[in-house]
């Protein structure tokens, strides 16, 4: 049923994949550092697709059947009691990405003299054709895989912890930064600019404190540096806290949209980073082009 | 260089003043965005097609 379930899930994300319109770019960045004519999410369904366990990945290099390395699903806000919150959430899987995975896909305009790196907002992004889809026509884009936007849906988990939650984002960062060094390699002509909308602005502002800034430009679009403890932990119990101008929870509202939007809260999982803000000023003196 | 584009002070969808006024400090050159918000309190551009005429000058246009 586990395998059904995986196999269902991996056959919608091609689907999805799959009717994007205009797909001129289709080399992938294989972990041995070549490239290889072929869809990353193609590749990506082939190393599931590639073992007869549920639980277990193709390991890219070897081409052997190993566990996937599934972390543990944090949920930022999960505090004791209110855990129930995060378990009534129909559909949370364990991470599943081997440590070499990368995983992206090229769409628009190949020649095009610059490429956008795209980080969506939660797993289900309804409106990411707003922000960028309109730039095919202009720019080279890079959907980045996500780990929360990798296998959600399987199973549920209540052992969620801000750890946890730590190393999802790090983990996310690394995906983030294979996708840019495998562009960077295959276009170093070309100008390359980040852009995050909500998740993925708090991802983006994460990359620029973890990584440095390695971009011509960045958009950061509904995301901010960090997000207060508090407003993550009353999220997950049904308040929707808005910020202030110096960034403190000041209100909150309690709304039908609000309860609505609880769903997509595990994206608020990658936004909280110890010491954001200073190592993102750190970072800023570190430009590739300075 | 530090080439930022973001909302500011606008709830959940942007940089606060005090973190701008951080970066600004450090040497970065941060555009206000000036989006929208919607009503999962996010700050977005989609219901006005000035905003993505900026997003593409933004993209377009760096470093000339």
């Amino acid at each position: 049923m586990k395998k059904f379930i995986i196999q269902t899930i991996l056959l919608g994300l091609f689907m999805v994949f799959s009717q994007s319109p205009a797909v001129y770019a289709q080399s992938c960045q294989m972990p041995d550092g070549t490239q290889k004519e072929i869809s990353c999410n193609v590749y990506l369904d082939q190393l599931y697709s590639a073992c007869a366990a549920p639980d277990e990945i193709a390991d890219a290099q070897s081409g052997k059947c190993v566990p996937i390395v599934a972390f543990k699903r944090p949920l930022m806000g999960c505090f004791e009691d209110q855990c129930d919150i995060a378990t009534s959430y129909p559909g949370y899987s364990p991470l599943a990405l081997t440590s070499d995975l990368a995983s992206f896909k090229l769409e628009g305009y190949l020649n095009a003299e610059t490429v956008v790196i795209f980080l969506q907002e939660v797993p289900d992004d309804r409106v990411a054709d707003h922000y960028v889809q309109f730039l095919e026509e202009y720019a080279l884009v890079a959907y980045v895989l996500q780990t929360n936007v990798a296998k959600m849906g399987i199973v549920k988990a209540s052992d969620m912890t801000v750890e946890d939650a730590r190393l999802e984002q790090q983990e996310n960062l690394r995906l983030i930064h294979t996708a840019y060094t495998a562009i960077r390699a295959q276009f170093p002509e070309k100008r390359i600019v980040l852009a995050g909308h909500s998740m993925g602005a708090f991802l983006t502002l994460g990359y620029l404190a973890e990584y440095g800034n390695n971009f011509d430009r960045v958009m950061a679009m509904a995301g901010r540096v960090d997000l207060p403890l508090d407003f993550v932990r009353r999220f997950a119990i049904g308040q929707n806290f808005l910020f202030d101008h110096v960034g403190d929870v000041s209100r909150y509202e309690e709304t039908r949209e609000v309860r609505e939007v609880h769903k997509f809260s595990p994206y608020l999982r990658t936004a909280y980073s110890p010491n954001a803000e200073s190592t993102l000023l750190a970072a800023v003196g570190l430009p590739r082009y300075s | 260089m530090l080439y930022l584009y973001s909302a500011r002070d606008e709830q959940v969808g942007g940089l606060n003043s005090q973190e701008i006024g951080f970066l600004e400090d450090k040497g970065a050159i941060v555009e206000e965005a000036g989006w929208q918000t919607d009503i999962l309190g996010h700050s977005i551009m989609l219901v006005d097609p000035k905003h993505l005429q900026r997003i593409r000058e933004f993209v377009l246009d760096a470093s000339k």
